[in-house]
């Protein structure tokens, strides 16, 4: 981990919807080049909303999303080319190829004029069948989207990683091929923040974990102090505990 | 930016199995539509010359005839079923035309019915509106559902550009497809040696082609809106079929069984009553110089005058009942004219009403013929007052020249100036709430 500026930073967060659920109150955290932040918590508990304020999806009630030092709700546009993501369910296009997919979304994402080749070893990387390179998404398993869309995340190359609950509805073999590739891109200084429910993967490759509980991030800790705690125990110790009072 | 996106978009289209039967359909109906209007407009085309050799022998009974419409072959309208013929002579001018299947059927057939004839214009007004509900249903809201729409703004890209990317593809495959089903049309019409456009009927199918564009962005617009608000496909798509139903089965027939209904016409009874009253004045006149013009031609003592005078009262007498007739013409269109303006919020009524002007195969065409008629009755009138003043002069007469006129485009451009302007209002409208609907969707 390097003590660099953070590259994902949330200065104080909340978010308060229509309806007045407060679905996120003052969440601060920074995730550092080289950092895997993982966010655990039961449904409800605010992780997929940080994520979608990091992506301007919805703007905060108070505080502020920051990508690479950019304020993301000023300027959205710029903060996200500092920005890849890789969501629970990739669909992607169906009647596209994985190379079609990964043009699309390369394009998208300012890298042009790439080669066949350049996709084709970034899809080797993430250990996608060769002969899937160029067959229709429609036929892919969800391990294999995963892989696809983890390519799409690769390929843009940016300094930070959003990752929501990756991992879900994949075998054990599929989600540690998957883990394998976060660990590669967090030997190559990426910040990676990932939403899960996985607390056993969250400890083999966070950097960081965080709990939430209706919004709040009411526990953190490093890698350091979980190699002497059991973070099972603690993750439903908070579970279940009373309901916070907001 | 938008450049990848439209890219993609047509690719999309073009890859999927939905656009390909669509395309199927449209170019087989076109195609088979086109084959049937083209033999069709032969048949008619021989009779109407043959009729127009006929017509040179004949000297009391005038027989006028109706030239089918070239443009017919992809815009049938209303030229093949008000009738083709009329027979006139200076003792009356019939109200409406007869001959194919015109008899009793011209007034009725003034009105919007919807689907009265199976041709190109059909074939835009029906079933590639349909398919373009069916290839813009999902636009968005599959992207919504699938959570591309999440992975594709999580990159740089301004949702204004998205939309007008999405936009513009689609569009691009919708237009295509429009135009490739009209060459297709156009080819195999003009394959036809009897068939060959002027340059002015060029103009018409170039003008016809865009106002389908226009009709079918309407169409687009109004899916990409419904995509973009709701969030299920499946929802978005019966949303779009009940509204395809509404605008173009539903409402164009409402509004005429409204019209019927707000603005009522004479009966037939009623008719012959005005015209018994419209002649009531010179009835005793006429029957007093008609028993004893009959019993002149008995004896073979007719006078001049009284040979004149029953010309003259026989032409006043077809004058009053035609002046009538023109009354209750002018009470149709009137009632056709509010059918429109109720009508009117439907693209298809529209895009039917500016069709048929541009084919010249609408109520337009038609009554300029009968217009006609009536300068060739009037010029037969006093041609026929020469048996009685002037005999040599009579048989030295030529006969009457009879040509019908044909609508120029910038009477057609006026008549359908306000079916243009709606159809980009509501074209543009839907767009301007898809663009403001989509800066504001909830995409998570």
């Amino acid at each position: 981990m390097s003590n660099s500026n953070p590259i994902l930073k949330a200065d104080d967060l909340s978010k308060r919807y229509e309806d007045g659920v407060l679905a996120l109150d003052h969440l601060n955290l920074e995730v550092r080049p080289g950092e895997v932040y993982c966010l655990l918590g039961a449904n409800g508990a605010g992780k997929t909303t940080t994520i979608n304020l990091f992506l301007n999806f919805i703007p905060p009630t108070t505080g502020t999303c920051y990508i690479n030092g950019i304020d993301v709700t000023k300027d959205p546009l710029k903060a996200k080319r500092f920005v890849s993501f890789v969501s629970e369910n990739v669909m992607l296009y169906g009647n596209f190829t994985a190379r079609q997919n990964l043009d699309f979304f390369a394009k998208l994402g300012d890298k042009t004029n790439l080669t066949k080749e350049q996709y084709y070893q970034v899809m080797r990387r993430v250990s996608l069948q060769e002969k899937a390179f160029e067959q229709r998404v429609k036929t892919f398993s969800k391990g294999m989207r995963q892989k696809l869309g983890i390519s799409i995340a690769i390929i843009k190359d940016a300094p930070g990683i959003l990752l929501d609950e990756p991992t879900s509805g994949l075998d054990p073999k599929a989600a540690e091929e998957f883990l394998e590739i976060l660990s590669e891109l967090k030997k190559e200084s990426k910040a990676i923040l990932m939403s899960t429910h996985d607390i056993f993967r969250a400890k083999e490759i966070a950097d960081r974990v965080g709990i939430m509980k209706e919004g709040r991030l009411v526990m953190e800790r490093t890698r350091e102090e979980l190699q002497h705690e059991d973070l099972v125990k603690i993750y439903i110790d908070y579970m279940k505990s009373e309901p916070l009072k907001m | 930016m938008v450049k990848t996106i439209i890219k993609r978009e047509i690719l999309e289209y073009l890859k999927s199995t939905k656009f390909l039967i669509g395309l199927g359909i449209t170019l087989a109906l076109a195609a088979g539509s086109t084959v049937i209007n083209v033999q069709n407009y032969k048949g008619r085309l021989q009779d109407y010359q043959t009729a127009m050799q006929e017509m040179k022998s004949d000297r009391f009974y005038i027989h006028l005839y109706r030239p089918p419409q070239v443009l017919s072959t992809l815009i049938q309208g209303k030229d093949a079923s008000l009738g083709n013929s009329i027979t006139i002579t200076y003792m009356g001018i019939p109200a409406r035309t007869s001959g194919y299947m015109g008899e009793g059927r011209s007034q009725p057939q003034r009105l919007v019915s919807g689907f009265e004839a199976i041709d190109f214009a059909f074939v835009v007004r029906v079933v590639l509106s349909l398919m373009v509900v069916f290839i813009a249903y999902n636009a968005v809201s599959e992207e919504k559902s699938t959570g591309t729409l999440k992975l594709i703004l999580s990159n740089s890209v301004p949702r204004d550009q998205l939309l007008l990317g999405k936009l513009l593809g689609g569009w691009f495959v919708i237009i295509g497809s429009l135009i490739l089903a009209a060459l297709m049309s156009l080819l195999l019409v003009l394959s036809h040696s009897f068939i060959a456009f002027a340059s002015s009927e060029w103009i018409r199918v170039l003008v016809f082609i865009g106002l389908s564009a226009l009709y079918l962005t309407v169409f687009y617009g109004l899916s990409l809106f419904v995509s973009v608000l709701v969030d299920r496909p499946s929802v978005a798509l019966m949303i779009l079929l009940q509204a395809w139903v509404l605008l173009i089965v539903i409402y164009p027939n409402l509004g005429v069984i409204a019209a019927e209904n707000l603005f009522k016409l004479p009966s037939k009874q009623q008719l012959d009553r005005q015209k018994e009253a419209a002649f009531q004045p010179y009835e005793a006149e006429y029957k007093k110089v008609i028993d004893t013009f009959t019993q002149g031609v008995g004896k073979g003592e007719v006078s001049k005058e009284l040979g004149l005078r029953s010309v003259e009262l026989d032409a006043l007498r077809a004058e009053v009942i035609h002046q009538v007739d023109e009354e209750y013409g002018r009470e149709l269109t009137a009632q056709t004219n509010l059918a429109r303006a109720i009508s009117s919020l439907s693209p298809a009524v529209l895009f039917d009403q500016a069709a048929v002007q541009y084919g010249r195969t609408g109520m337009a065409q038609y009554e300029m013929f009968m217009r006609e008629a009536y300068r060739c009755w009037k010029q037969d009138v006093e041609r026929s007052k020469l048996i009685y003043t002037d005999r040599e002069a009579f048989k030295k007469a030529p006969a009457i020249a009879f040509s019908v006129p044909s609508e120029s485009m910038a009477n057609a451009f006026a008549a359908t100036w306000l079916d243009w302007l709606l159809l980009a209002f509501f074209g543009l409208a839907f767009f301007a709430l898809s663009y403001t609907a989509f800066l504001k969707k909830d995409v998570r």
